[in-house]
Order: C-alpha cells, then structure tokens, then sequence
C-alpha cells in the first residue's frame, strides 16, 4: 500500500498543473452571466454552465487519463521503468489508478462546487437534485476511467487479438440481453434492475481488478499484456453473466402455488383460467400460467397477458402474443395451448378471437387482418384504418369483423368511425361515423352488436351507424358497460358516494344502488342468470340482481374475475353456474359460485 | 554463488523466436557480457532475467531465486538501465531521485545528486527535455544510487559521448567489479568491455554460441596463416579464406602441438585475436 501511494503520489504532483487550470475554468460559469441574453438568470446560467463544464470535463479527463495511465507508458515502452523497481504490479495499478480516479474527480469538484454553493437552489432545479447529480456524475467519472483503459489497451496493443475482443464483447451484449429479456417481458423492472445493477458493479469491479492481473502477467509488453488483460477479462465477465443468467433463470421458474397473484382472467364458459402473479423470491416478475380450475393442471404462457391474450367462449381456446424465437423483441407469434401457430405479427398488434376460437383478428396499425387459428391461413386483410387511432374490435358474426375507430381526445370532439369487415367477401366499408368525445375504451356494445354505449358522451346509439337512440343524464362516469341485451350500467360518483346505476335499452332509469364508503366500484361482468358482477373497493366482489337492484352476494377479501386484455368491446357474459377465479387477500387463488353464499374455496394448495 | 541462473530459456513473440533455449551462469562478482549483433535477442533475454517477460520455457533466476515470481523483491538489489530511455518524459531529474528514494532501501541521495551534477544535468529538467546521453546518465545514476548487488546495462553506451562512455567502462563498471558487485551488460562496444569483463556470451538468431570466460576465449582463439592449403589444419576454424598462395584460418581450440606439427610442415605465424575478431568470426556471417 505504501508503496501504491508513493506512485500516486508521483502521478498527482506531476498533473498538479490540471488543479490550477481547473480553478480558472470554474470561474467559466460566472463570467458566462456577463452575456448579453444571460442578464436576469445568473443563477440557472451559472448552475447550467458549471454543471455542464465540470461533468465534460471531469468525464474527459477520467476517459484521458483512463485511457493513457498505464496505455501510454506501455505503449510507448515505458513500464520498464516500474517493473525494474521494487514494485508489485498490483502496486503499480492501484497507485496510477488511485491518482487518475483522484485527478479526475477533484477537477470536477474543483469546477462544480463554487457554481453548486453560489447558486445552489437554481443547482438543485436544474440538476434535479443536490447530491444526486454528483454522485452520477461522480460514479460515470470512476466507470469510464476503468472502461477506457480496457479500451485504450485493446486497441493500442494493435494486436490480432482485437478480432477475438470484438467477439466477445458481442457474445456479452447477447448474454446481457438474453438475461435481461425474459425480465423485459414479465414486466419485472425492479428484478431487472436489481439484476443489470449487480451485473454492472461486478462488470466495473471485474474492469478495476483485470489490470492487476494484466500488469502482473503482460507487465511491460503492451501485446502480452492485452493477452493478459483478455485472459481475466473475459472469464471474468462471462463467470458473472453466468451467475447473473443462472439467478435469473432461477427466479423466474416459479409455479403456480408459488406466486401472489395478481390478475385472474376466464372465459365465459369452461375451466380454464390465466393467472398472473409474482413469487416472493421473483421481486416484481410477473409468471402467467393458464391453469385448468377442475383438474389444477397447468401451463405457462411465456407473457404477462397484457401483451394480448383472448379466450373462446366455451374457453377451449385461448390465444396469446409471445416474441418470436430467443432473440428477437421485435415481433410477435400468436401462441394456443397446443403451441405456436406460426402467425407472426409486429409487437404493437392488438387481437381479437371469434366466439368459437376458430379465428383471429389483427389490427397493427392501418392493417386489420383475420387469421384461420389452426391453420394460420390469411382469410381476409385490409388496410385503410388510421394508425394513430384507437381500435376495438369484435366478431360481429365469425364472418364480419366490426371495428371502432376513435381518437382518445379527453376535450376535443373527434370523429368515433364504425367499419366492418367482410371476411368472405374480403372488403371492409365504413357503416357509421359520429363525433365524440373519448375516453379509454369508450366504447362498449351489446351481445348481439346492434346496439352501443359511448362512455363520455353517455349515449346510446346504433352499434353499425353509431345514430344516437338515447342519451343517459349521468356525469362523473368511471366505469360503464352496455349489457348483453342493450341495457347499460355504469358507475357515476354522488357528493362522493360511487353509484350503480341502470339503464334500460333506451336509457330509462331502473335501479341506483349506492356504496357507501367505498372508492371505487368497477363493472367486472355480467352473469346469464341477470346478475352483474362489481368490484368494490378493489377488494370485495358484489353480485348484484339486475331485476331487483339488491346487492344479492358479497364476498370481502376477494377479487376477480378480471376484464380480458383485448380490444373486444363487449361485456363479458358468463354462464349462470359458471366457477369464478379470484384471488384472496394474500394474493392466493380461490373459486366462489353466484349461489347467493358469501363463501370461497382455494383452488390450489401452497407449498 | 550465482548471481544470474538461465536455464533453457525461450522467448517468442507470436511464431518468431527471439531467444531459443539458452542456459548461463553469472558468478557472483562477475562482469558479463553479452555480445550479439541487432536483434539477436539480446534486450530479450534481459528483459526475460529481470522478469519483466515470461519465457515461453525455462526459467531465470536472480540470486537463487525465481525473477518472475519474485521480481518485486528483487529488484531491490538490482540496479537496471535499460536499453531505451523509460522514465516518465514529463518527470523533473530531482522528482525522479524522490521517487526512488521512497522505493529503495539503500538509496544513496549524495551519489545520485553528485552524477547529475557531474554531467551538469540540472535537477528542475524533465526527463523528456533530455538529450538521450543524459538520459542515459540520469538512468544510470538512479541504478547505481540503489546500492545494488547486480547491475544490469543494457547497451548502456547508446547515445553517450565519447567522455561518458569512457567513464562508464572505466569508473563505473571497473568500480563495480573492484567492489564485487556483478555486472551483466550487453554492448557494441567490444573494444571497451574487452577490457573489463571476464566473461562472455555471445547470441546468434536467439542461441547461445558462445558462453565462458574472456581468458579462455583468448586461449581458444587465434588467427593462423600458413603455406599450405586449409585442409593440411588440423583445428577447428570458424573461417578460413585464402592468403596469397596460402591460406588465413581463424581456430576455435587453438592446439599447441598442432600448430607445432602445422609449423614443421609449411611456414606457419600466429597472433591472437581481439574480442572484436572473435566475435565476428563467432556471429559475424551474413543472415540468409
């Protein structure tokens, strides 16, 4: 260690010219508020100008000296002069990289910090913050000083090794994607950030320890010493991917019974259920499996649902978005339970499966496009919607496809276009076009299609030419649905009190149910048997008899069933002895019935 | 006690081989020099015994002990002037005395003051802003002001005066051998070192060809020329070309009675050779 000093020592007495000139350079920022255009703002000019300067050149510096410490003296044959002395070559590094790290960051606080005290509210305003801005830039100054030595040996050696260099850092940068992928797409940015954090500690520890074992094993010959530097390197970086790869693999292959789910979603019909949670040990990656609620198998779905996923009816199908093969973010497959359908569409497509599971549509931007499912056959396409614009869509029947096409303008009035889609035909016309203003997913239509409910505009109109047929008076709107016969319930707040109110077909008052002390109350589904499924306070599932208006079920502690993750505006419907998948408050999953008891079951036990 | 051990020593950069297999011995005290024309692999070799490259094969020791596991500890009894001038360019005389101050344990400051300011460098310049002799001076100057038990020079005349050089070979040097302290040097300057080294080695494309004791060198040596033709010499000669109607041969084991036998049959002169001599008629061949 003493030895280390005296070298760094060494260093900064002859680079201590760099402290006077950067003590000139920080009076930069004050002379900058004698400019003419900078009268009135001194202190956002001399936080702007003193931030701007010290970074650059605190940055510059720490990439200088980074990359010249020990590359220059190598390549200009000079490390004889160490290593004819008693030094150590682990002396050598950490004396030489204490003094460049130690010049670069006292340049940049030598210039930062009389701007940041003279004018520390405008520093704070500016830099979004006191302290934090200099310990970024503080900890970009220590990186880049350790990276650009790493640069400045591999390429200053000049050695054909540079080809093998080129390689692997390649092979890293798809390392580093491949683990940071399956994170990507199970929404997990906490993991992911735990995760790249780890991995660019160890890759920066693994820059500051390699020139050790460079100097320690090329010493004085600038070509042995790449050699050297490659050889611990690259194993190093490529031991930490592993491990990073490894946890990662780790974490996300969770089960079912492992994870706290966080979105159930079902068909109208059958057993199936997709499931979304996250396990404890997978902080905030989200693991999806669609699990059969009669038998408790189950399987997983390579995505979240919310990149797309849509049941059939009777629930036999389901169809989902996945990235197509190892590598690529760029598109997406349409996967079944029986595997991938070989359809690839662009990451932003949305989709949309008939009531019988036998068809998909597509929409992407202009493009709406219908797919056979089993075969992946193109049935019809057509281009001409407007790709900056909302789209809902549905199977009017499994032959036409009906689309909403609507600007999401909060204040402004724009045009809400009704097209149809004639598969068998292959032809799509415009059948309806109204103004309106919008809201998400304003629109939502009746079983049959005839008839919609524009939330915003609290119409009801025709579902293919969009006319009004009646208006409802309701305001504070925030949740809404038009019921499978044309009837409409929606949720408007009272002197803060959420109401459920219904509507007949052509918007005559019928019931207004107040929750008292409670939040919020969303609109979950509607039951064949007329009942109306809601969620109170995001925690309690109500059952309300649509005939009465009475509350006929209440369940605490439990939510779900969920909303699907597709565009299909209609409501969904399910059987009257239809089995529902919820979640209890730890997260758990659990069954309850509409048999008027206020009772649940748990669907799978926890290891 | 051996001050240098070299055992089977390789060195390769990439598929060139710049020393091939050589094996000496310093005796502790010994002044050595190894001699070899440009790019024989002589700074390869130094550079391989200080440790500061790994041989490809064999091994080098310093004072018994392995030089590139132990470098560090070392060269605190070494004292080194390499080839080329290596110390930081933008370095003042005076802050390089400094630096090695801290490093060495017998650091004399008087003796390192005292040669600076005998070849009147001033201690405010820098490094860089030197001619290349009085880099060299101030090289040398920090070597010897390390006390150190084995000097090594390599081609450490490259660039001094005729005056430095003179004082190198006969202050510095014979200083050195007087006070027991071993000399390992690689030079051009034959002529100079004929006079102070005892021992010799001589490099050709990396091999050692030659490795003993400058007496027996001298001994083994001689240029002979004689009536007859080449093939009536009954030595080995490492040249031979033809002299008038006779023939010049230089002897690698120059054999008394031979020559006597040699001298009865055909007219017969003898004279020594210098180091120089010898180390052309050893390496001085044209590469192919």
């Amino acid at each position: 260690m003493k030895t280390s000093m005296i070298i760094a020592a060494r260093e900064v007495r002859e680079k201590a010219r760099l402290f006077v000139i950067c003590a000139g350079l920080s009076l930069v920022p004050f002379a900058a508020t004698l400019l003419p255009g900078a009268r009135g703002q001194s202190a956002d000019v001399i936080a702007i100008v003193g931030g701007f300067l010290s970074a650059i050149l605190g940055l510059g510096i720490a990439v200088t000296f980074g990359a010249s410490t020990i590359v220059r003296d190598l390549a200009e044959r000079r490390m004889s002069f160490y290593f004819t002395r008693p030094v150590s070559a682990p002396a050598i590094w950490i004396g030489k990289a204490a003094a460049g790290l130690f010049i670069s960051l006292a340049c940049f606080a030598i210039i930062a910090t009389p701007s940041a005290l003279a004018a520390r509210k405008a520093w704070a305003t500016q830099w979004l913050g006191d302290i934090e801005p200099l310990s970024v830039a503080a900890l970009a100054i220590v990186v880049l000083f350790f990276l650009s030595h790493t640069m400045s040996t591999i390429i200053r050696s000049r050695s054909p090794l540079l080809a093998l260099d080129f390689l692997f850092a390649i092979a890293a940068v798809a390392a580093l994607y491949l683990i940071a992928r399956p994170m990507l797409i199970g929404a997990a940015t906490d993991l992911a950030r735990i995760v790249l954090t780890a991995i660019g500690i160890a890759v920066v520890l693994v820059l500051a320890i390699a020139p050790v074992w460079q100097l320690a094993n090329g010493r004085s010959d600038i070509r042995r010493s790449h050699a050297a530097l490659m050889r611990f390197l690259w194993p190093s970086i490529a031991i930490v991917l592993l491990i990073a790869g490894g946890i990662v693999a780790w974490v996300i292959q969770v089960s079912p019974a492992d994870i706290v789910v966080r979105y159930v979603g079902q068909p109208p019909r059958g057993t199936a259920a997709i499931v979304t949670g996250r396990a404890p040990r997978a902080v905030d990656y989200h693991a999806t499996f669609v699990i059969d609620r009669a038998s408790g198998a189950s399987k997983r779905m390579g995505t979240p649902p919310w990149w797309g996923a849509h049941f059939s009816d009777d629930g036999r199908v389901l169809v989902w978005l996945q990235p197509v093969g190892t590598f690529s973010l760029q598109g997406v497959e349409l996967h079944t339970l029986n595997g991938a359908t070989g359809i690839v569409i662009p990451l932003s497509s949305s989709i949309v499966l008939s009531g019988d599971g036998a068809r998909v549509a597509i929409t992407n931007g202009k493009l709406l496009a219908v797919h056979e499912l089993a075969t992946g056959k193109l049935l019809a396409s057509a281009a001409g919607l407007d790709s900056r614009a909302r789209h809902q869509v549905f199977f009017l029947t499994p032959d036409v496809v009906r689309v909403f096409e609507y600007q999401q303008q909060l204040r402004t009035p724009t045009p809400l276009r009704i097209f149809e889609l004639d598969i068998r035909a292959r032809s799509i016309r415009k059948t309806g076009e109204r103004m309106l203003v919008t809201t998400r997913q304003a629109v939502s239509v009746s079983g049959d299609g005839a008839r919609m409910f524009v939330r915003g505009a609290n119409v009801i109109a025709d579902g293919r030419t969009g006319q009004t047929i009646a208006e409802i008076a309701a305001s504070d709107v925030s949740s809404s649905a038009m019921l499978f016969d044309g009837s409409v319930a929606l949720v408007s707040y009272g002197r803060g009190v959420p109401h459920l109110r219904t509507y007949d077909r052509d918007g005559a008052p019928r019931h207004d149910v107040a929750f008292p002390n409670v939040r919020s109350v969303w609109i979950a589904g509607e039951i064949e048997n007329g009942k109306l499924i809601l969620t109170v306070h995001g925690r309690t599932m109500c059952v309300v008899d649509l005939a009465s208006g009475s509350i006929e079920q209440r369940l605490e502690n439990v939510r779900g069933p969920m909303p699907h993750w597709s565009t299909d505006p209609r409501l969904i419907r399910y059987a009257a002895d239809q089995e529902f998948v919820a979640v209890d408050k730890n997260g758990k999953l659990i069954v309850w019935k509409n048999e008027g008891r206020a009772s649940a079951r748990p669907l799978l036990s926890s290891r | 006690m051996t001050a240098i051990a070299v055992e089977d020593v390789s060195v390769r950069y990439g598929r060139r081989t710049a020393v091939d297999g050589v094996t000496l011995n310093v005796p502790t005290g010994a002044v050595y020099a190894l001699l070899g024309r440009n790019g024989a692999g002589k700074s390869s070799l130094v550079r391989a015994l200080l440790g500061q490259l790994q041989p490809k094969r064999g091994k080098a020791a310093l004072f018994g002990e392995d030089v590139w596991r132990h470098r560090a500890r070392l060269m605190q009894r070494v004292g080194v002037v390499a080839e080329e001038a290596d110390a930081p360019p933008e370095m003042r005389v005076r802050d390089l005395g400094w630096f090695a101050s801290k490093l060495y344990a017998n650091w004399g400051q008087g003796s390192f003051d005292q040669r600076i300011a005998r070849f009147g460098i001033a201690r405010a310049a820098r490094f860089g802003e030197l001619s290349k002799g009085q880099k060299k001076q101030v090289a040398l100057a920090l070597a010897l002001a390390t006390a150190p038990e084995l000097l090594v020079l390599d081609d450490p005349t490259l660039g001094l005066d005729v005056v430095a050089r003179k004082s190198l070979f006969e202050e510095v040097i014979a200083d050195m051998a007087d006070r027991g302290i071993t000399v390992f040097i690689t030079t051009h300057d034959l002529g100079a070192i004929e006079s102070i080294a005892d021992h010799v080695g001589v490099l050709k494309d990396g091999k050692l060809v030659l490795d003993e004791p400058l007496e027996t060198l001298r001994g083994r040596f001689r240029r002979i020329r004689f009536a007859g033709p080449a093939s009536e010499l009954a030595m080995n000669a490492a040249s031979t070309r033809a002299w008038g109607s006779g023939t010049e041969a230089i002897v690698t084991n120059f054999d008394e009675d031979a020559f006597e036998t040699l001298r009865a049959r055909s007219a017969a002169e003898i004279s020594t050779l210098t180091l120089e001599e010898i180390f052309v008629a050893v390496a001085g061949e044209e590469r192919a």
